[in-house]
């Protein structure tokens, strides 16, 4: 077993309520959490979730994926393409392929939801020693 | 370089607030450019273990963009429209600020087609290029 731990950036941003495989996807169902501090700010009178948290949650699922720090060197293309307000929908599917290539970790991934894809992510990770 | 809003004001061009503002200070604005900055502070909700991490890099960027059009509206006494990223191309981090740097963020407006805008960005500390990226910014009306 690896002693990896992840400690997730931003506190209390959502919780893994269920970790599978799917033939070569790693398959992380989350649930975020609406009263995470970043709400205050983003927006005082409208919740919506930061892209940039949805990022920072594909590649912490990603690091427990493959049980290794990574860092993001490349993002070659991410879509938003709903936004995701908490207060309405909060049970995500995070959908993971990765592959390597020396020490970088190359990830695609989908944030998902009822079939519907919010987010999608094609990267370049470092992986870390 | 001149200044020419920073600190609070900032909070006239931007609809986001604390604990997730990432810019701090608009240098200029003119017709499809615009430059603007954020010294990294030890409680940056993004930084771990004395560096400023890539969520941090990313949103720093998108306020920018924010800061950007916010001026428009700002000249025509309305307030900051939320805007959200709809799209990030293209974009290299090429390493990790650290606590205490000074972020200097150089914006380019490529097309803008109704309430889309094709930005491109280029983020510096000091004269040393740290991210570059295509960024598609959505302004809510």
């Amino acid at each position: 077993m690896s002693d990896f731990k992840l400690i997730p950036l931003v506190k209390d941003y959502y919780t893994i309520t269920r970790q599978y495989k799917e033939g070569e996807s790693y398959v992380f169902e989350v649930d975020l959490n609406e009263k995470c501090a970043v709400y205050q700010g983003h927006f005082p009178e409208e919740p919506i979730a930061p892209g940039v948290c949805n990022i920072q949650l594909i590649k912490e699922c990603a690091e427990i994926a493959i049980q290794q720090k990574l860092q993001l060197q490349v993002l070659q293309r991410c879509r938003f393409l709903k936004l995701i307000i908490p207060q309405e929908n909060k049970s995500f599917m995070i959908k993971i392929n990765v592959g390597f290539s020396e020490e970088k970790c190359m990830v695609f991934a989908q944030v998902i939801a009822e079939q519907e894809i919010y987010l999608d992510l094609k990267g370049i990770f470092l992986v870390c020693k | 370089m001149e200044v020419f809003c920073q600190g609070e004001d900032i909070k006239k061009l931007i609809p986001q607030r604390e604990p997730i503002m990432q810019v701090d200070t608009l240098f200029y604005k003119k017709e499809n450019e615009a430059c603007c900055g954020l010294t990294i502070l030890p409680d940056n909700i993004f930084c771990r273990q004395g560096y400023f991490t890539e969520p941090g890099l990313i949103e720093h960027i998108a306020q920018s963009s924010a800061a950007m059009s916010g001026y428009d509206f700002f000249i025509n006494n309305q307030p900051a429209p939320l805007g959200f990223i709809a799209e990030i191309k293209k974009m290299n981090i090429y390493s990790s600020p650290q606590i205490g740097e000074k972020l200097q963020t150089k914006l380019m407006i490529v097309s803008k087609i109704e309430n889309m805008a094709l930005v491109k960005a280029e983020t510096y500390v000091g004269d040393k290029l740290v991210v570059d990226c295509q960024m598609k910014i959505f302004i809510k009306q």
